[in-house]
Order: C-alpha cells, then structure tokens, then sequence
C-alpha cells in the first residue's frame, strides 16, 4: 500500500519507501474489536510514497510484486550512517528510550524530560547501563515499557537512478545480527569502500530458536535478511586481483636500473606559461602511447612498456623531477596538478592522497616539491576537451588506478571475495 | 491508531513532536474523559507516530551533505551521470568575474 506524505519532509536525500518483511494481520475478537499480528512473509514487501509513481513503475518492472531479492548500493562508506540497529522502547507513539544493549543512550522520564542523552546521564553525566530487566520506565497507564530491536537500513535501488533511498526495517534481532555482521564484513574486506559496491538484499531461510506455544523454545525455519555482493562484481574483482598476482604488475621488484636517461624538455621550453598547459605533444618517453597495452613488465628500466608498473613509475618521475631542479612551480599549475589527480580518481580524496604520497612523497598536492609536480604535470598530460575542461593523460589516468590497486595489496588488505 | 493523552501529555507533545511520517506539525481533538487525540495536522490518523522536532531538525541539516555523498557515489559507479566539467571561464564567468 503507498504510503501518504513520505516525501513532504522536505529533504534533499529523501526517504521514497520502505522495504519490509512482513505485514500486519487485522483480527476480530469475540467483541467485535479488532487487533493485529505480525505475520512473516517470504518475499520483501516494499511500499512507495504514492507520489513516487515514476519510481514504482519502474520497480515493479523490474522486480515484480513480490520481490525475494533486491539489488541495492549502500549510499555511504560510514555504517553508522545508514544503518540503525538498536533497542528501543515506545509509548504513547514516540520513543521514550534507545540504548545499544549495553549502554542507554537516549531516555526520557515519565513526564518528558530528558534523562540520558548522547550516551550520558543529564544529572550526573555518568554512563546509564541496560537494565537487566529491559525495561525503560512506565507509560501513562502505569505499565512497563520494555526495550524492543529495531534495524533500519538505507539502501539505495540502482535501477531508479535516482539520489533517494529506501529504509529496510526489521524487528528480528537475528537479522540485526546478520546485517551488522555482514556491514562489518564488507567494510573490513573493502579497506572501509562499501559505498557504491553493488549488493544484493535477499531473504534466506534459517532454522532460529523461537517461543513456542508452550513457553518452550522450538526451532522454525525463519526467512532472514542477507545481504550478499552481486556475483558480477565479485567475478570483476577477482579477475584484478588475478591480473595484479600476475608478474610485472606492480608486485616484483623494480628492475636494476642503468643511468638516468635524458629527460625531456625543461618545462618552461614546452610552451607553457602560468595558468596554462601546452597542447603540443611535447618529446619525452611518456609520451610512448600504444594503442596495443600489454602488462607492463620492467627490465633493465629503459625499455619498459606502457602501462609502467607503480615502481616504475615512481622511479621515471623522480628521474624526471631531477631535470626539473630549481625550477618553481607556479600556483595555477600546482592547482592544475591537483585538479588532474582528482579527475583520475573522480574525486575521492582518500584514494588521491594516497597515491600522491607514493609516487610524489606527500598525500597533499600542497606538499609535494616542485620539480615533481612539473614531472607529474608531464606524466598526466592535461588536454582540453570540446568544452575547454583540462582531462588526465588515459595512460596516466590507468596507471594511477594500478597504483592505488597495488597499494591496497601490499598494506595486505584482500580484496572483496 | 491514534494516541489518546490527558492534557499535559497532549501539549509537550504538540510542543515537542512532529508527526513521524511526513514531519508535519501535530493537531489535537477533544476525546472521552477529559482526554484529548493527537495525530498528524496534514494525514490525520493515517500516519502514526511521533518524532522530536530536534531530530528533524538535524536530519535536515544533514540531508544536503548525505545528498552530495549519495549523488557522488551514483555517478562513480555510472547510475548517474557525471555533469560536464566546466571551464576555467565559465567558472570566473558565473561568479561574476
């Protein structure tokens, strides 16, 4: 059933809809009122702001009525972001206490005031434990109210290409369990990327431990949350890592190396004034380009193909930047330097610093020497496009990316399997 | 299902709360026994559930920036598309230079 005013919050990354598990059964008593029961189902029940028309057109298109899996991508890298597991206790419609099993983290009294926030007792400032009897306090009526589990994950559908996400909610502290984990899993697998690798949501069967009709515990099978990497992916990844186990790429020692070569030009000869890059094609070997790019493999240095291996690479620049010597960099050109490294890796800071800090010996551009960012600015090449933007040479640009990829490697992270 | 609260509940509610669906602001009516019936302004008893006006309001602050991220992430795996980049020009040229 679409759900009504959804999207009136007014948010810029907007909640569109609700991936559920279930669905509330309306019963009669013998005096006629009604009552409802959760009742578990074994395909995902997702409800869309019924503005979204465009959205749930597409969605059932291509998932059905009645979807048992779903693709989604995680919108951001920090877990905590977009997922939500927590106990929590309700009254009166709003929620009056949230802890983390361990410690309450947000509580109010009966009355309404704040008792615990941030984790810490307003009064004293001292942490407050779960209490062993899972109760958070009393309603109105003077009943207790007890801590229930609660997960809520934002998931993002790639086939609505769209900015919004969808809330995956669930009250089973297994599946809380499982997606924790899971999160957990990928984010330590992924050296902390987790946003934008493309998933899988699918419900799994699994024998659980449930109340019996008798009090007794008894064993059901349950159709629990997984959250699985798309097998495209994961075949894509495993053939990088194949490529980089390989010999020559990036991995074996660097070659023994003969005398420097003769650089190219000095920069200030190639044309180039401040603020602007040459759009001659000016002599030096990293201009080499073929059209054909086997595997780098270094010998003796001089004769290595393109694409180089990082320690190749790293060795060319320094060799270059020592042709470059006392020759000052200006700012626009140090800022073209930087706006280049950010357009190989589309503007992920993390990945750009840390490949600057191997091939330039500073993460920061603001850091790095003068002469090597004269040398980078060779090696990537500026050209103007139709539109007059500056793009990174494509040879660079690829072996920047074997760069970051052999770094990941040899700080012994293993790649996503 | 829509709360049923005496009156000083009724009011820090409609204080302190917005409803939990849509973040509308809250209306109260008269019920039996000198009670009253909160519910949402805009949706009426269709929408349960009430949020802390604190919450929205950092929820709004961070939804520009959670927009950027999400957007940035889509357009490197090509759900997106990435706009075209602008010139040194045009850039001087819309900040009025």
């Amino acid at each position: 059933m679409p759900i009504k005013g959804l999207t009136d919050r007014g948010l810029s990354f907007p909640e569109i809809g609700q991936i559920r598990k279930g669905i509330k059964e309306t019963r009669n008593r013998k005096d006629g009122s009604t009552y409802t029961v959760p009742k578990d189902l074994e395909y995902f029940k997702v409800d869309f702001d019924e503005r979204e028309t465009e959205s749930i057109a597409i969605f059932k298109q291509v998932y059905g009525e009645h979807p048992t899996e779903i693709r989604i991508i995680l919108p951001f890298n920090e877990i905590e972001r977009m997922w939500d597991p927590y106990l929590e206790a309700y009254t009166a419609g709003r929620m009056v206490a949230r802890s983390d099993g361990e410690r309450v983290l947000y509580q109010l009294g009966e009355n309404g005031e704040l008792l615990v926030q941030n984790g810490l007792e307003v009064r004293s400032g001292k942490p407050k434990a779960h209490p062993a009897d899972n109760v958070a306090g009393k309603d109105y009526q003077g009943k207790p109210v007890e801590y229930e589990a609660v997960g809520r994950l934002k998931v993002i559908v790639p086939e609505l290409a769209r900015a919004a996400y969808l809330t995956v909610h669930t009250t089973s502290v297994h599946d809380i369990a499982n997606i924790s984990d899971q999160l957990r899993a990928f984010y330590t697998l992924n050296n902390g990327q987790i946003a934008g690798v493309p998933l899988i949501l699918r419900r799994r069967p699994k024998m659980i431990s449930t109340p019996g009709d008798d009090g007794k515990r008894v064993r059901r099978e349950k159709w629990l949350l997984s959250i699985e990497a798309d097998p495209q992916w994961v075949k894509a990844k495993l053939q990088e890592v194949k490529r980089l186990a390989l010999p020559g790429n990036g991995l074996a020692l660097p070659p023994a190396m003969d005398e420097p070569e003769e650089g190219p030009l000095p920069f200030d000869q190639l044309g180039i004034t401040d603020g602007q890059y040459a759009e001659t094609k000016p002599d030096g070997e990293y201009h080499e380009e073929q059209k054909q790019q086997p595997p780098a493999k270094p010998t003796n240095g001089k004769h290595a193909e393109r694409p180089y291996s990082p320690e190749v690479l790293a060795n060319k620049l320094n060799e270059k930047a020592t042709g470059y010597n006392g020759k000052p960099v200006s700012p626009q050109q140090r800022g073209l330097f930087v706006g280049m490294m950010a357009a190989v890796f589309a503007g992920d800071d993390d990945k750009r610093h840390t490949v600057q800090e191997y091939l330039f010996g500073a993460p920061s551009g603001y850091e790095i020497p003068d002469e090597l960012i004269l040398a980078g600015l060779d090696w990537l090449k500026p050209t103007k496009d139709t539109g007059g933007a500056y793009l990174p040479d494509a040879m660079a640009v690829k072996e920047a990316q074997a760069v970051w990829d052999a770094s990941l490697v040899q700080e012994g992270q293993q790649e996503l399997l | 299902m829509t709360e049923v609260l005496d009156d000083g509940a009724a009011s820090l509610t409609l204080r302190d709360y917005v409803c939990a669906v849509c973040w509308s602001e809250l209306d109260k009516s008269p019920a039996p026994g000198r009670m009253w019936t909160v519910q949402c302004s805009k949706y009426g008893d269709e929408h349960q559930g009430f949020v802390t006006k604190t919450y929205v309001e950092l929820r709004q602050q961070r939804s520009h920036l959670d927009c950027v991220e999400a957007t940035r992430t889509l357009q490197k795996v090509g759900i997106l598309p990435t706009p075209p980049r602008k010139s040194e020009r045009q850039l001087l040229e819309e900040l009025g230079y």
